[in-house]
């Protein structure tokens, strides 16, 4: 019979142990959807603001588009987001499957891009999308994006 | 009295061990970044090697994979693109820039971009690429739950 002077801080630490709850009422799809939502509509009207306000805009930041990258959230938005809606981006995101793992989130979707360059050639592409989010003070954050997409028409996709 | 002590330096001992262990499981994440990056290049040597068991293995079962193509998960990568990967692997170097990897808890993501020339089958190819790999860790093993390839001609 284990004595009551070691069994008590024994029985305390484990239930210490046991009773940490784990929070995951942020494991909200929903949320995740959400933002995805705010942030096609940000690309097709050339709008930074979507970006600016769920991007968490860390040293490091990564966004990938095919083989190329943006280097910051400033660059993103000032070299990809504004000129392509210059273009008349149409952008649809659908498939959007979430996954969550503590304070981590990453969602995929299938995206389909149309718009005009300006020496007037009709893109119409679809391909993937890959976006990865910290739950940071309350809010789910983006912190790193790669997607890629290949003409509709032809086989051999680069998605 | 004495074999309560005995019982007490036992309890001690193991308490010791228990929190040893901890403060070692807190050092080792240090070293995880390069972990996750000895999962991320041993997962491209088994398919250079073709290696499908290998490779497969370090594949979570709920894993996603995004490349050509839709969203394959780990049953339909097996029986479809992860043939054509291992030879696309073999027949084309790839040469790797610095990979990149970001840590939070037990969740990691690994991205480097890429060159690859060469030929595969009638088909030059000179592209640039991106990688985005997610690993989760579980039971202390790192394993990837999500892959993302991109690329575009150079």
């Amino acid at each position: 019979m284990m004595p009551r002077h070691v069994l008590v801080p024994l029985m305390v630490l484990s239930l210490g142990c046991a009773a940490e709850p784990v929070d995951t009422s942020h494991h909200d799809p929903a949320m995740i959807e959400a933002i995805l939502e705010d942030v096609r509509v940000g690309w097709e009207q050339g709008d930074g603001a979507p970006f600016y306000e769920h991007f968490l805009d860390w040293e490091g930041a990564r966004y990938f588009e095919g083989g190329g990258e943006n280097v910051g959230l400033r660059d993103l938005v000032e070299n990809h987001v504004e000129p392509e809606a210059e273009l008349g981006l149409q952008l649809d995101f659908t498939n959007v499957q979430t996954h969550f793992e503590d304070d981590f989130a990453w969602a995929v979707v299938d995206t389909e891009i149309r718009l005009t360059t300006s020496d007037g050639r009709d893109i119409h592409n679809r391909g993937h999308g890959t976006y990865l989010l910290r739950w940071v003070d309350g809010a789910w954050k983006v912190v790193h994006t790669q997607s890629g997409s290949s003409p509709v028409s032809s086989e051999g996709s680069e998605g | 009295m004495k074999d309560s002590m005995t019982r007490h330096a036992g309890l001690w001992s193991a308490l010791t061990v228990a929190a040893l262990g901890f403060t070692l499981e807190v050092s080792a994440q240090a070293p995880a970044e390069s972990e996750v990056e000895a999962v991320v290049t041993a997962y491209h040597e088994a398919l250079a090697a073709g290696d499908s068991v290998g490779a497969l293995a370090l594949l979570a079962d709920d894993v996603v994979i995004l490349e050509s193509g839709g969203m394959e998960t780990k049953e339909h990568y097996r029986s479809g693109h992860l043939a054509g990967d291992m030879r696309f692997a073999q027949a084309v170097p790839r040469e790797r820039g610095a990979m990149s990897v970001e840590i939070v808890g037990d969740v990691a993501w690994a991205w480097s971009t890429s060159v690859t020339t060469g030929r595969m089958g009638e088909r030059e190819i000179d592209a640039q690429g991106a990688e985005l790999m997610v690993l989760a860790r579980q039971a202390g093993v790192w394993r990837i739950k999500a892959i993302h390839w991109s690329s575009r001609a150079r």
